[in-house]
C-alpha cells in the first residue's frame, strides 16, 4: 500500500496520531528492528504485532506443507509452519480419511519411467520438464515407506500384503495414509507451529524478493509477521468456492480452501497455469448432513463397474473398453457423468447411482468399506444396496505457470506445494507429497545460500493490516453480512464453472461476479466486532480470494474452447488432440486480465505420441449404456 | 407446521464475556429421505441464518474429529450425532478451555499424542512394507488409524476428571491408543509396552466410558486390558503412584 493510502486508511479509522502509542507493542519481538531503503520501521504500525523469524517459512499444513517442513528441517533449517485451521485437522489433508497414495519409490528407473503415464493420465497437460523433475522427486522421497514409518499403517490385503505389493511398477497405488501423522512428526522435529492463523499476504523486499508473510492469529485477532530466508506456500485448493447445496458448499474439501494462495500469487502479477481444471467426485445425497464421498468408487480406484445411471445401468460403458491394464481417471470419470446428465439419464437429484451391495467386501478400498457400517452405527442408518451419489468438486489444479525444477515461482525464494497436476487423475497425493519435498529442499537449499533475511517492509505490513482490520471495523448503510456475500459468490461461480460449462454460462457468472463487487462488496460487513475467532470475519477477508480465484477460472475457462481434463464446455464437447495439446496461462497485468493459450511443453514425450496414449474422448461419447 | 429443534448453545467470548451463557435458538427440522438431520446441520443453521457462533468444523461424515463437543450432555461429533425435533442442549468438550463457543483449546491432550511419537522406531528405515495378519491389521490397525484426536475420549475419562485427577501421570486413553499402535504393529522395535506402563497405563481401571463416545469404535479399554496382561506377565506392574512428584 502506497504512503498515501495508509494516511487515508489511518484517516478513515480514526487513527491518525495513535499509530506511535500502539505500535510500541510491536517491539517487544526480538526481530522488529527497522528496515532499510524505503521501508518504515514497526513504530509506523498502529498495531501490536508479533515477528517470528525462521531460515524457512512453510504456509500450510496439509501433506504438501508438512512434507516440505520435514524436508527443509531434513537439510538443516529452522521452520516455521502456519496453518489456518486446526494442526493436523486442517483443509483437505485434515479430513484424515485414509488418503489414496501413489508411489514409483519402488520402480527400476529414477522416476523417468513415470512421466509417460504421469502425462497421458492428465490428458497430455503436465509441463514435462516439471513433470520429471516431480517423478524424481517422488522416486528419491519414497512417499509409501515414509508414511508407513512416520505413523499410518497402509492397507493390507487378506492374504497379509500390502495393497502395493512394493511393486517395481512406474506407478503404485495404496490406501490409508493419515496426514495428522505427519503433522505430528513436524511438531516433534521442532517447528514453530502457528496455526488457527491466517495468512493474508507474502511480503517482498525492494528487490522483488520474498521477505515472509503477514497474518492474524485468529484465535485472538492479533497481527503476525512472519520473517523468513525462503517461503513455501502450501496453502492447498480453493474447492470451497463450490456452490451451496443446502448445509455447505458443494466440495468434498475443507473450509480452509479458499485459494488464499492463489489469490497472493494473482495479485503478485504470476501468470497461472490451467486454471479450468477442477475436478469432481460424488457424493452420497442423503442424508444430506453427512455427504460422504464415495463417488470414486465408481471408477478409478477399485473397478469400474459400480457406478451407475438412473436406470441402474454402468455409466462406464459409454466408451470401449479401456486400455488394458488401467483403470479410469477421476477426470475421465467426471467426463461420463457429465454425458450422463447431459443425456438426461441421471437420477432425480442430478447424480448416479453406486452399487454398493458389496462394499464390505475386503477387494474394495479401505475407506468404503466401513462406510455402511459406520453410518447404521453413528446414525442409525441403513444405506441402500444403490447409493444414490452428485457432483461435487473436491480439488482445483491451478498453478504458478513458471514453476522451476525446485518448485521455485517466479518471485525469488517463493516456492510452491501442491497436488496441482496431480489431482485431475486423482493422483493428488502423488503432487503433494513430490512438490512438497521438492519445495522444502529447495526452500532449505536457498535458504542456507542467503545470510540474511529481507528486512520486514513495514510499509506492506500496514497497508495489509489497515485492510483487513478494516473489513471488521466497516459500517456501511444496508450492510449485507460477509456470510451471506460469501455465498453469493458460491452460487455465482457454481451457476456458469460447476461441472457443466460453456461460452454463455461462464460469462453470466462474470457478470454476476461484477455485480457483487460493485454492489455487495462495499455494503459487506461484519456484525460482531470481537476479535476473537470471528468467521464472520474471517470470511470477508476470504471473499477477495474466492473473487480472484472464480474470475482466474472463468478466463481460462473462457479460452479452452475444449473439453479436456476436469474442464466440460458444452459449446465444444470434443477432446481434440490435434488443436488443443496446450496450456492455458491467466495473468492479472495492471489490474486487466491477460490469457492466452500456449503449447505444452513436449520436450520428453512428443504432441505427436501424446496424441496417440490420451484416451480421446471428451463428453461427445455417442455410445448408449448396454 | 415445520417441526422444530430448540438449539441451547452455551456462548462465550473470553475478550467480552464475564461468564458462560445460554442462548436458545429456534432452528426448523429439515426434512430428508434418510430421516436425519445432523448436530453440525442444526449449528450450521444457526450459523448462517441467524447469527454467528463459534463451532469448529470440517469434513462432515465423522473422519476429520473437529466438531466434537457436548451434545445432550454426551461428547460426541456434531456431523456424526443424529438429531430429532425438540430441545438440544449443545456445550464446549469440558476439561478444555474454551477459545469461543463451542470452540476448546484441546492442546492439553494433543501434546500426549505428540510425546507418545507414534513415528515407528526401527534401527534401519523401513524400504519395504511388511506383511501384517489381515486380523491385526483391519480388525485393530486399521482401527487405530483411525482416530480422529476429537478428544471425546479425554473429556469422559474419570481418571482425568477434577476430583483425583491424574493428568500428571497419565497420558489418557487416545495417548494410549497411539502408544498401542507401536506396540501392536510388526515394524516397531522400541519397547512400547514398557512406554505404556510409564504412560500411567495401569491408572486406567477398565471403566469403559471412553468406549461409549469413541467415534471411530476403537476398542480401547480392551486394548488397555491387553496391554495391562502382557505388562503384568513382563513384571512391569507398579506397585504404587508417588503422592507428587
Amino acid at each position: 500500500m502506497s504512503e498515501v493510502s495508509r494516511r487515508d486508511f489511518l484517516k478513515s479509522a480514526g487513527l491518525v496520531g495513535v499509530g506511535a502509542a500502539v505500535a510500541g507493542l510491536a517491539g517487544c519481538g526480538s526481530n522488529t528492528t527497522s528496515s532499510n531503503g524505503s521501508s518504515e520501521d514497526a513504530s509506523a504500525v498502529p498495531y501490536p504485532v508479533g515477528v517470528h523469524e525462521a531460515d524457512v517459512l512453510v504456509i500450510g499444513g496439509g501433506i504438501a506443507g508438512c512434507t516440505a517442513a520435514r524436508r527443509a528441517m531434513a537439510k538443516g533449517a529452522s521452520v516455521i509452519v502456519v496453518d489456518k485451521g486446526l494442526w493436523g485437522h486442517s483443509g483437505t489433508s485434515g479430513i484424515n480419511w485414509g488418503h489414496d497414495t501413489e508411489t514409483n519409490e519402488w520402480s527400476d528407473d529414477d522416476g523417468s519411467g513415470t512421466i509417460a503415464f504421469w502425462c497421458m493420465c492428465h490428458d497430455g497437460m503436465p509441463d514435462q520438464t516439471f513433470a520429471l523433475a516431480l517423478c524424481q522427486a517422488v522416486h528419491k522421497a519414497r512417499p509409501d515407506a515414509t508414511t508407513e514409518q512416520v505413523g499410518s499403517i497402509l492397507e493390507r490385503t487378506p492374504d497379509n500384503h500390502p495393497a502395493s505389493l512394493n511393486a517395481v511398477a512406474p506407478f503404485n497405488g495404496d490406501h490409508g495414509c493419515f496426514p495428522r501423522y505427519f503433522a505430528q512428526s513436524v511438531k516433534r522435529l521442532g517447528a514453530e507451529i502457528h496455526d488457527r492463523t491466517n495468512i493474508l499476504d507474502v511480503l517482498l523486499d525492494e528487490g522483488g524478493n520474498v521477505a515472509g508473510a503477514v497474518g492474524l492469529n485468529l484465535k485472538t485477532g492479533e497481527a503476525s509477521v512472519f520473517r523468513a530466508k525462503t517461503v513455501v506456500m502450501a496453502m492447498g485448493s480453493f474447492a470451497w468456492i463450490s456452490g451451496w447445496n443446502g448445509m455447505s458448499p458443494y466440495t468434498i474439501a475443507g473450509p480452509e480452501n479458499t485459494g488464499d494462495g492463489h489469490r497472493i500469487l494473482i495479485q503478485k502479477g504470476l501468470a497461472m497455469r490451467d486454471m479450468e481444471q477442477e475436478p469432481f467426485d460424488n457424493v452420497q445425497w442423503t442424508p444430506i448432513g453427512i455427504r460422504q464421498g464415495m463417488g470414486s468408487t465408481g471408477g478409478a480406484i477399485t473397478n469400474h463397474t459400480l457406478l451407475l445411471n438412473k436406470n441402474k445401468e454402468r455409466i462406464t460403458t459409454r466408451i470401449d473398453t479401456p486400455p488394458e491394464g488401467r483403470y479410469y481417471g477421476n477426470a475421465e470419470l467426471m467426463r461420463l457423468c457429465v454425458k450422463t446428465i447431459l443425456d438426461g439419464d441421471a437420477t432425480e437429484n442430478g447424480g448416479f447411482y453406486v452399487d454398493a451391495r458389496n462394499f464390505a467386501d475386503p477387494t474394495n478400498n479401505r475407506y468404503y468399506r466401513r462406510c455402511g457400517e459406520n453410518q447404521m452405527r453413528a446414525l442409525g442408518y441403513e444405506m441402500p444396496d444403490y447409493v444414490e451419489v452428485v457432483p461435487e468438486q473436491w480439488e482445483t489444479a491451478g498453478r504458478p505457470f513458471n514453476y522451476s525444477t525446485t518448485a521455485e515461482t517466479e518471485i525469488p525464494g517463493l516456492f510452491y506445494a501442491a497436488s496441482g497436476q496431480g489431482s485431475w487423475f486423482g493422483m493428488a497425493f502423488f503432487g503433494a507429497y513430490g512438490t512438497g519435498f521438492m519445495a522444502g529442499e529447495g526452500a532449505a537449499d536457498k535458504a542456507a545460500e542467503l545470510s540474511a533475511a529481507s528486512a520486514i517492509p513495514w510499509d506492506q505490513v500496514n497497508g495489509i493490516l489497515g485492510d483487513a482490520y478494516s473489513l471488521l471495523d466497516a459500517e456501511p448503510e444496508n450492510g449485507i453480512r460477509s456470510t451471506i456475500v460469501f455465498r453469493k459468490i458460491q452460487e455465482a461461480y457454481w451457476s456458469g464453472l460447476g461441472p457443466i460449462r460453456n461460452e454463455e454460462g461462464i460469462n453470466a457468472t462474470l457478470a454476476e461476479l461484477d455485480r457483487i463487487e460493485s454492489e455487495d462488496i462495499p455494503k459487506m460487513f461484519v456484525p460482531s466486532k470481537s476479535k476473537q475467532m470471528n468467521s464472520d470475519w474471517l470470511r470477508a477477508i476470504e471473499a477477495k480470494s474466492l473473487i480472484t480465484c472464480a474470475r482466474g477460472v472463468a478466463q481460462a475457462a473462457l479460452i479452452r474452447k475444449e473439453t479436456r481434463g476436469a474442464h466440460c464446455r458444452t459449446d465444444y464437447p470434443a477432446l481434440d488432440n490435434v488443436n488443443w495439446l496446450k496450456n492455458t496461462k491467466v495473468q492479472l497485468v495492471d489490474n486487466a486480465w491477460v490469457s492466452e493459450v500456449v503449447d505444452i511443453d513436449d520436450s520428453i514425450i512428443s504432441k505427436e505420441i501424446l496424441a496417440t496414449i490420451i484416451p480421446d474422448f471428451g463428453i461427445d461419447i455417442t455410445v448408449k449404456p448396454n | 407446521m415445520a417441526e422444530i429443534i430448540t438449539a441451547k448453545v452455551l456462548r462465550y467470548d473470553p475478550s467480552t464475556d464475564d461468564a458462560p451463557w445460554f442462548q436458545d435458538f429456534q432452528v426448523e427440522w429439515v426434512e430428508d429421505p434418510s430421516g436425519i438431520m445432523t448436530a453440525l446441520q442444526v449449528l450450521h443453521a444457526i450459523n448462517y441464518d441467524q447469527e454467528q457462533i463459534g463451532y469448529d468444523y470440517c469434513c462432515r461424515s465423522g473422519l476429520c474429529g473437529r466438531c466434537s463437543m457436548l451434545i445432550d450432555g454426551k461428547a460426541a461429533l456434531a456431523c456424526w450425532t443424529p438429531m430429532t425435533p425438540g430441545d438440544h442442549t449443545f456445550e464446549p468438550l469440558p476439561k478444555f478451555p474454551v477459545v469461543k463457543d463451542l470452540i476448546v483449546d484441546r492442546s492439553r491432550a494433543y501434546e500426549r499424542f505428540i510425546e507418545a511419537n507414534t513415528s515407528i522406531q526401527t534401527v534401519n528405515p523401513i524400504v519395504n512394507l511388511p506383511d501384517i495378519d489381515y486380523n491385526l491389521y483391519w480388525n485393530t490397525l486399521e482401527r487405530l488409524n483411525m482416530c480422529r484426536e476429537c478428544m471425546c475420549c479425554y473429556s469422559v475419562c474419570p481418571k482425568l476428571q477434577d476430583k483425583g485427577s491424574n493428568w500428571k501421570d497419565f497420558s489418557g486413553p487416545g495417548a494410549l491408543m497411539a502408544i498401542a499402535q507401536r506396540y501392536l504393529d510388526t515394524e516397531d522395535e522400541a519397547d512400547r509396552l514398557a512406554q505404556a506402563v510409564y504412560s500411567g497405563l495401569f491408572i486406567c481401571d477398565q471403566c469403559g466410558e471412553c468406549n461409549k463416545v469413541c467415534p471411530s469404535y476403537i476398542a480401547i479399554v480392551d486394548i488397555i486390558a491387553q496391554m495391562q496382561e502382557d505388562a503384568t506377565t513382563r513384571g512391569l506392574q507398579p506397585s504404587g503412584t508417588a503422592e507428587f512428584m
